[in-house]
This record gives C-alpha cells, structure tokens and sequence, in this order.
C-alpha cells in the first residue's frame, strides 16, 4: 500500500523560475491496485511519480510504503521497496553489460552485494526464462550487451528487471511513451501480465487516453500540482476513452479560463 | 643494450597505473586526475617507509594504501560537496604535492643503497648466472633489470587477474554499472556515491602501487615524478584499445598491459634514434589527442550505431 499525505514540492523557490509542481496531494493505493495517472503536461503527474521514487525529496507532507516511511530516505534505500521503469527506454537499463549481468544486478534491488559471483548457472537459467516470457526471442542473446538492443527490447528488460524481485511498489512512468506502437503493445502486453501474475501495487502515468481507460482499476486525474479527480474500481470501469478525453479537454478548458482570467487581470491592473 | 629489458620491466610497471585509469576512465567514466598525485604519493611513501623500515613489501603496501587515501579523497570532495569531477581531482593532487614533500621531509630520496623488492629476485638471478649480465642473442642484458622485468610481470598479471575476478562479482557489477548508468543502480538500489569513492580509491591505490614500484625500479622517488603520468598512462590505454577493439573485460585489461609494454618500447626507440628526451611529454600529449579523436572523425564519415 502506497500512501502519500499532503506532500507538496515547489521547484526553484523565490526565483523567476518557480514552479509549484505538487500542491497537497494526498492520495492512497491500496495493496494490489494498479492506478493510472494522467494529466497535461506541467499537472505533476511525472513530479508525483519522482517525488514517490526518491528523485528529489518533498517540502512537506510524508510518503509511506507499507506501513514503511520512506519521506526522508535517499533513491537508492527506498529502491528496496520500489521497481521503477522510466519514460526513456534507455534509462532503465546499463548498456555496455550484457542482457544476463543486467539481470542479476537487478535481482539483487535492496539486497547486500558482496564478492559473491555476480552470475552462477542456477540464476543464470532463471534469468533465461524469464526472458523467454517475454516471447521476444532475446533468451538467445542473454550474453550481448543490452547497448546492442532497441528502444522496445530494452524497455520490455526494464519491465523484467524492475519485478525480478516482486517490488511493493511498481512505479511506470510514461513507459510506452517514447516507442513505436508495436513496441508498445508489446510492452503494454507485458506489463499487463506481470502485474496481474504478481498483483503488483502499481503506480502508473501515461499520456495514452487508451491505456488509462483500458488498463488498470482505478484512475487520477491531475492537475496543476493537484488531483482534480478520481474514479473508483466501479467508476473507472465505467469509462470508455472518449469520455476521457472529453473529461481531458473540460479539465484544459479550466486551464484555458484561468490563463486567461490572469492575463486580464494583468492588463486591468498590472499594465495601467 | 639493457634498455629494451629495462623499457619492458618500467612498462609492466607503469601497466599497474594503465589498470589503474582503465577503472577511472573507462569502468567508472570519471576523468580523475588525482593520480598524477597518486602516483608520486605512492613512490614518496614507498620510499619513506624503506628508508625507515628497511621493508619493501611494507613500503610497496603503504604505496597502494596511501594511493587509495588519496582517492577516495578525490571522490569524497566530488560526491560530498557537489564539485565537479575534474575539479575534485585537480584539487586534491595540488594538495598532495605539499603532501608528498611532506611524506619525504624534501624533495627526492635516492634509494639506491637500500633493499627493494627486485633485490632479492635479482640476488637470486645472479647466484644463478655467476654474475650480473647475461649474454642474450650476443648482447649483454643487466640482471638488475631482468629483474625488474620478474616483479613487474608478477606483479601485473597478479593486478590484472584479481581484477578480472572482482568485476565478475556482485560488487564488481555495481562498479561497471554505476559508470554505465548510475540512475539505473540508484533505482536497483545501490548508493552509487560510495561506489564511485571506493572506485576512486581502488584506482588510485594502483597508482600508488606503481609509483612505489617506479620508485623501487629507478632507485629515486621525486617529487615531480607523477608529472604528466596520467597521460602516459591514457597513452597506454588507449593503445591497448585500438589493438582489441570492443572485447570483453580479460581481453581489455591483457590490451591495457599490453599498452603500456607498447608504449615504454616506442619511448625508448624514439629516444634511441635521437629523439630530444624535453619533447617527449609533447609528443605523447599530440599522440592521445590524435588517438581519442580519431574514431570520432572516422565515426563523423559514417555513421555507425555503438
């Protein structure tokens, strides 16, 4: 379970760039829920994601997983806790090492990492078949560097090493956003099968009004550093995607009313 | 005509460093310049302790001890206040320059009457051969650097192994994946501030084993011994590259030795057809920028995916 209390985080305060990325949001994902957040760009959307991963820490407000507070713990400790695939399909994965070395150092999230070998044969079979699961044909390559590989390989190997060992958390940020759509489908495909085998808590942002009404059981809407909304198991399955995207472009229109109300009220008082 | 035997026994030596920046440069991606101090701290330290102690071996592990201080010192300063790298690395070996006239209490310490490590293999070698040259396809070979030559090659294929062993370990794994991709080893959780500080210190500390053995082979530690090594020593990494290409972990790390044994070969043989020894430095440093910009010119004609 994924509870988050209040937190807010302002980028680059008291200068011209300062940006109020979350605004009190408070939010809980029970155990086993696979929740999709959208929102425009600049909602904070992506800066909740980061702000539960470690990326950077909040200015208030607290974030606890599994009963476990991690509000104050650096990336790598709450990694124990937390897999995580990025929006850039070569970030998740080290390129130089080879598909089984990437494995295995992922097989080892929040574990000790001693002078023990790195791979064995036993872990090394693991890893292959776990790979074969993926139906992409990359069992054969375990010994090429992940470099080699594309944007779509590479993502669906993040998937896999983020839930080698079952995560509390699954954290997907914009995972498919970066590839082609076979590739996507791909991964989407994957990613389906892997958090309904392991009953992943999943945290999940996505661009795609397909994905966020296809997939996943309940849905948050954000908005300027806030959520503006938030459907439920039942209602969210009651949602089809053009009624998303109805609901994205109502959500817009409040943006659009508020720009420009403020760039009136500039000119009625700031101008004069 | 010991000067081929005493450029291979230097060149085994100095490959000791070649392995050393093989972890900065290339495991880790980090540009360290600390063992231009490094090196110097450890042939300074090495020297003192001899003087001392009168233990080479001794002297030999306070060389890689002291090395290892030094970068962990560079990684500290970077990781802990946020100074960039190349700064970080600068920074500490302007200090160790004070340090190692400190360590040595002046300038040079000439260790020409004191025991060293190749002492005993060269006692050894002369017992055998009833004297101290040897007669070698009808040129005259001075066993004091065949000598050198046994304890270098022993010395770097002992390097060289232990560090093909470690990098196929878990710990090993993280210090290739966090120059790799260090978001990614934060995100599997690995504090990958303390791996690039012990990577540091392991790579100074080799360079602080080899300026003890320089130290040890030429009979002299000096102050401005480390000057340009970094260099000399990128020289010999990137000619063991360009002899295997992309290879695989063993294969490189035998290319760096390689290298650096290259290296030391072509130095003597300029400087044998009459090469001015001052221009050296300049030739070597024309030499890396050739070497590393090279492929990108290449790279620039056709493109080519890494």
């Amino acid at each position: 379970m994924l509870e988050i209390v209040n937190i807010s985080k302002t980028f680059h305060p008291g200068e011209e760039t300062e940006v109020r990325a979350l605004a009190n949001v408070t939010l809980t994902i029970p155990t086993g829920s696979w929740t999709i957040v959208i929102g425009g760009n600049g909602s904070g959307k992506s800066s909740l994601l980061n702000a539960v991963a470690g990326s950077f820490f909040v200015d208030a407000g607290s974030i606890a997983i599994d009963q476990q507070v991690v509000t104050r713990q650096p990336q790598w400790r709450r990694a124990t806790l937390i897999g995580r695939v990025f929006q850039d399909p070569f970030a998740g994965t080290a390129p130089s090492l080879t598909v089984a070395e990437n494995m295995a150092l992922a097989a080892r999230r929040g574990l000790s990492r001693g002078l023990g070998p790195l791979l064995w044969s036993r872990a090394r079979s693991h890893f292959r078949d776990s790979v074969a699961s993926l139906g992409l044909g990359l069992e054969n390559r375990m010994d090429q560097a992940i470099g080699s590989m594309s944007g779509g390989q590479r993502q669906a190997l993040t998937l896999l090493m983020a839930t080698l060992r079952t995560p509390s958390l699954l954290l997907l940020d914009e995972h498919t956003a970066a590839l082609d759509p076979k590739s996507a489908e791909l991964v989407i495909a994957a990613t389906r099968r892997l958090v309904q085998a392991y009953q992943l808590t999943t945290l999940m942002v996505t661009h795609s009004m397909q994905q966020a009404a296809d997939l996943g059981d309940r849905l948050v809407v954000m908005h300027r550093g806030s959520v503006e909304r938030m459907y439920a198991k039942a209602e969210k399955a009651r949602l089809r995607p053009d009624q998303l995207a109805d609901l994205f472009v109502e959500v817009r229109m409040q943006d659009k009313i508020d720009t420009d109300t403020a760039a009136m009220l500039a000119q009625a008082y700031v101008e004069v | 005509m010991s000067i081929l035997l005493s450029s291979l026994g230097l060149g085994l030596v100095l490959a000791v460093l070649a392995i050393g920046l093989f972890i900065s440069f290339r495991i880790l991606k980090f540009q360290d310049i600390t063992v231009e101090g490094s090196f110097a701290l450890g042939g300074a330290a090495a020297a003192a302790t001899i003087v001392a102690s009168g233990n080479p071996w001794l002297a030999t592990a306070v060389g890689f001890l002291a090395g290892g201080a030094a970068g962990a010192m560079t990684g500290s300063v970077h990781i802990l206040f946020g100074i960039n790298g190349l700064l970080s690395g600068i920074i500490v070996m302007t200090g160790l320059y004070s340090v190692n006239l400190r360590v040595m209490g002046r300038s040079n310490i000439p260790l020409n009457n004191h025991a060293t490590v190749m002492q005993s293999p060269q006692l050894f070698l002369e017992r055998l051969a009833g004297s101290d040259q040897v007669e070698l396809f009808g040129r005259q070979f001075a066993l004091s650097d065949a000598a050198i030559l046994l304890v270098g090659f022993a010395v770097v294929v002992a390097t060289a192994s232990l560090l093909r062993l470690f990098l196929a370990t878990n710990a090993g794994g993280v210090l290739r994946g966090t120059g790799d991709n260090p978001l990614l080893m934060q995100a599997i959780g690995v504090p990958t501030g303390a791996v690039v500080i012990g990577g540091l210190a392991l790579s100074n500390a080799l360079a602080g084993a080899s300026g003890a053995l320089f130290a040890q082979a030429v009979g002299f530690a000096d102050a401005q011994m480390g000057l340009g090594i970094l260099v000399t020593g990128l020289a010999s990494v990137i000619i063991g590259q360009s002899l295997v290409g992309e290879a695989s972990l063993g294969v490189s790390l035998t290319a760096v030795v390689l290298g650096s044994v290259i290296f030391r070969l072509l130095v003597a043989i300029s400087l044998r057809v009459g090469l001015n020894p001052n221009d050296l430095k300049l030739i070597t440093a024309v030499f890396v920028v050739v070497a590393l910009s090279l492929p990108k010119v290449l790279v620039r004609k056709g493109p080519r995916r890494a």
